[in-house]
């Protein structure tokens, strides 16, 4: 029935839980409170949420789980997650780790990808989505639990549930957005430009709202043009390249990133630079010392025998 | 005493063969598999079945076959913290290949033993991966998941020699079943079964990882 009613909120164009997202169930006002009692560890279960007969994840609708909640960060150090489940299905893992003077907070999900805050304030806000598992949708009651693990310390003070937290169903796939770049080691030599392609493939399902291709590489690194390139539009996707001038040897990384659009998909690429060639680098010089020093070896251990015999003449004599 | 010309002969040539081999490139030691293969856990995900002992793909250079998947709230540091109470001590690290994004990276994982390394004694190791950014992978079939390498290092700091990824994946498996874990031990098929000696590493893997929840 709440599903129904889901649908029935599902055609209003806009909603709390996101864009393209449709609340179908809240965390009761009544329950909201129940939350804070898990702030030094624990579970707590905040009511359960009813679905049709042949519900099931995907794949034409998908539920996903908001976690809209402040919490009250700990002045002292502190691990712990802070994670919510239907059915015993986790869909949302904070991990929160403390330290007198600041907190970081991070999360991964679909919807919004990684996100990672680092704050010294003594309470921040945590708005969450993600889809649900698999196993965390199935017709009949679905109970929502929420979960702080303590792993060491304590990182919490307080956990304050905001109204709007709960399920939400969208007709948009999950991996939406997915880097394709190189998967062997792209070579170079110090010094000389470097093109890394990329293309950025879409699914379809959110709306096209295009994307910021943003470019990391290692501190000293030249960027021959922008850092980041932006598609207004991606279609079914969109290819493109940056230009990188490597300033050191050896095995490195440079990084893509789409941020702050859909499951913000990310790529890395490895780069081996090697400095300008000369006959003394490379393995080859090394296997042919090695082999010089072995056959010097068995040169020296024939001329030892030899000594050996002149000596056994010589004393014969 | 004098010194015999042979003598002199005999010692030069221990000494070239010695920096003959010392300088033999680090990499053309290491212990290889025919098993090396991509396993899918759906939406795009992909790690290998071996971990590797440089970051770069090689079936000649793996160090140990995956035999761990911890899935539904996982996290690095979660099972670490769970399992301190035996695996205490860090290890030296060694690195996994896998796919989180559309495109393949590198994580790195000391692990932890149960014991100190010595010349007399023995501990069970385990390694466990997910992308490094995040310390966990997530996708709807397994919920937040990473995976593992098992092993037993003994006489670590005299003539080291490491096997046994069977046993410390059943020992992993027993502990986190007496925690209260749904546990199944050796659930699925990783495709990297191998019995053989190479060096000091002896491979004991039955090919089947075990599976545990995280609740």
């Amino acid at each position: 029935m709440l599903a129904v009613c889901g649908l029935a909120i599902a055609s209003g164009a806009a909603d709390a839980a996101g864009p393209g997202l449709h609340t179908i169930w809240q965390v009761p006002q009544r329950a909201l409170p129940r939350a804070a009692g898990v702030a030094h560890g624990g579970t707590v279960t905040l009511g359960a949420f009813r679905l049709p007969a042949g519900s099931a994840q995907g794949p034409d609708r998908w539920y996903a789980i908001r976690l809209h909640a402040v919490l009250g960060l700990s002045r002292s150090p502190g691990d712990c997650i802070l994670s919510a489940a239907t059915d015993r299905a986790t869909a949302a893992q904070i991990e929160i780790q403390t330290e007198p003077r600041a907190a970081s907070v991070s999360s991964l999900g679909w919807i919004q990808g990684r996100r990672r805050l680092v704050t010294h304030a003594a309470r921040t806000t945590i708005d969450f989505r993600n889809y649900l598992q698999v196993h965390g949708v199935r017709s009949g009651a679905n109970p929502f639990r929420l979960t702080l693990d303590v792993l060491g310390g304590r990182c919490l003070t307080s956990i304050r549930l905001l109204s709007g937290s709960g399920i939400a169903t969208t007709r948009a796939r999950p991996d939406e957005l997915r880097f394709l770049v190189p998967t062997t080691a792209l070579a170079v030599t110090k010094g000389r430009p470097l093109t890394i392609p990329y293309e950025l493939s879409r699914r379809g399902g959110w709306p096209d709202r295009g994307a910021t291709v943003t470019l990391s590489v290692p501190r000293s690194w030249r960027i021959d043009g922008a850092r980041s390139q932006r598609f207004r539009r991606l279609g079914d996707g969109r290819r493109g390249s940056f230009r990188v001038t490597p300033t050191t040897t050896g095995a490195s990384y440079v990084g893509l990133r789409a941020v702050r659009v859909y499951n913000e998909p990310s790529a890395a690429i490895q780069v081996r630079v090697e400095p300008a060639k000369g006959w003394l680098s490379g393995r080859g010089v090394s296997l042919l010392l090695s082999a010089a020093l072995i056959v010097g070896a068995a040169a020296l251990t024939l001329a030892g025998l030899r000594a050996r015999r002149r000596e056994h003449a010589k004393a014969a004599r | 005493m004098r010194i015999k010309l042979r003598h002199l002969y005999l010692v030069a040539a221990v000494c070239a063969l010695a920096a003959g081999i010392a300088v033999l490139p680090a990499n053309v030691i290491g212990s290889s598999t025919t098993n090396l293969r991509t396993l899918g856990f759906g939406y795009g995900d992909s790690i290998y079945n071996y971990d590797f002992e440089n970051q770069t793909v090689d079936a000649r250079h793996v160090d140990w076959a995956t035999s761990l998947l911890f899935y539904n709230n996982a996290n690095v540091n979660k099972i670490k913290t769970i399992l301190e109470g035996s695996y205490w001590i860090y290890g030296s690290k060694e690195n996994a290949n896998l796919n989180d994004s559309g495109s393949w990276e590198w994580d790195q994982d000391g692990g932890m033993k149960t014991d100190i390394p010595s010349c007399l004694g023995s501990d069970a190791h385990y390694r466990v991966y997910a992308p490094s950014a995040n310390d966990r992978f997530y996708n709807p079939t397994f919920g937040y998941y990473l995976f593992g390498t098992t092993h037993h290092d003994h006489h670590e700091l005299c003539d080291a020699s490491y096997d046994d990824s069977e046993g410390t994946e059943h020992d992993i498996a027993n502990r986190m079943s007496a925690r209260g874990y749904y546990t199944r031990y050796d659930y699925a098929w990783f495709y990297n079964a191998q019995f053989d000696t190479q060096g000091n590493h002896r491979f004991n893997n039955d090919g089947y990882a075990t599976y545990v929840e995280v609740p």
